[in-house]
């Protein structure tokens, strides 16, 4: 079905952009309201100091730490909605899947829903040749259809394994059984389709097995 | 006047209640809908201002089973959305929505009204 693919990136891949994009302006606006209110509480401070008033000084200290702590949040912020604006540049590539999993897990970081997720290191690098945007949306997808299954208190763990030669496995661990029976949604098995990836399920885990090179797809971009 | 401010950005209403005391306004904080619902057990709030969106509860939940223990609080929600559509949610008609960041005399002159719309 490869012949789905630009169509796939240009209609599901808007969708998708546009609800990172939310979740990113979202956390965007959390940090000014803390900027905003702390920085009002400096002016509430003036003007009590101005009325004569005295307070404990190192609320003032607290206030500019908490200002530089919320401006390091926001770069930090910044710089995975950048980084994933970028995931469109090249659209077939050599793709670090360990970048792609980073990412993946900050970008679902804003979602209220999020669990507790760690991802952990491969001792060697693992590259496939895929589309890094539609490897970013597989996982993202994969990851919001997790944190929804699972219980509040739920911890996630990523691995990444060289399955054989040819492919590459993404191990989702969970430490409590969950119902995903309806997984995946027609829109994250178009995803997957067009990447040649396959679910493996099971009660407190879930594989992503992906070629580790994918010429449909490079051949279709590569033709137009 | 009690109030009880629930958000999950722990310094946001940390600081938005020290702004309330200093204009003579007493608000708890919690920072879950679960810990919302512990206070609530135990102090009789007027008003309660919630994030519509928290882990674990939303505050759209966490307004249903407010209005179990107290039965007369009222509610202003706030959010960090763009756009606020109450589309598909016909019981929240009558809530008031505050976009972040907030202003906190917009805040106070918000909470004095719902409390008092005659003034």
């Amino acid at each position: 079905m490869t012949s789905n693919a630009s169509d796939l990136v240009h209609k599901q891949g808007l969708q998708f952009f546009g609800s990172v994009n939310a979740s990113i302006s979202h956390e965007l606006k959390n940090i000014f309201a803390i900027i905003s209110e702390t920085a009002g509480f400096l002016n509430d401070l003036t003007q009590l100091s101005k009325q004569g008033q005295t307070f404990d000084l190192s609320l003032l200290e607290n206030c500019s730490n908490s200002i530089a702590e919320e401006i390091e949040r926001g770069f930090d912020t910044i710089r995975q909605m950048n980084q994933f604006a970028h995931s469109v540049d090249i659209p077939v590539k050599e793709t670090r899947i360990h970048d792609t999993l980073a990412l993946a897990v900050k970008l679902t970081g804003f979602l209220s829903f999020a669990k507790k997720t760690r991802v952990e290191p491969s001792g060697t690098e693992i590259t496939i040749d895929t589309s890094p945007f539609l490897l970013q949306t597989l996982v993202y997808r994969t990851l919001k259809a997790l944190y929804r299954a699972l219980d509040t208190s739920a911890e996630l763990t990523l691995t990444l394994r060289e399955s054989e030669a040819s492919l590459v496995t993404l191990i989702f661990s969970h430490d409590q059984a969950v119902d995903l029976t309806d997984f995946p949604d027609f829109r994250t098995a178009d995803v997957a389709e067009v990447l040649k990836a396959a679910f493996t399920k099971t009660d407190t885990g879930l594989a992503l097995t992906l070629p580790r090179e994918n010429k449909d797809l490079r051949d279709k971009f590569a033709g137009g | 006047m009690k109030i009880i401010l629930v958000d999950d950005e722990t310094k946001f209403i940390n600081m938005l209640a020290r702004r309330l005391l200093l204009r003579g306004l007493d608000a708890d904080v919690a920072y879950s809908g679960d810990q919302a619902l512990e206070k609530a057990s135990q102090t009789r709030y007027d008003i309660a201002v919630l994030d519509m969106k928290m882990p674990g509860m939303s505050g759209f939940t966490l307004k249903k089973k407010l209005l179990e223990t107290l039965p007369e609080i009222q509610f202003i929600f706030v959010t960090g959305h763009g756009t606020i559509d109450q589309n598909g949610i016909p019981d929240q008609s009558n809530d008031i929505f505050l976009a972040k960041p907030l202003n906190i005399d917009t805040l106070i002159d918000t909470i004095r009204q719902r409390l008092d719309p005659d003034q």
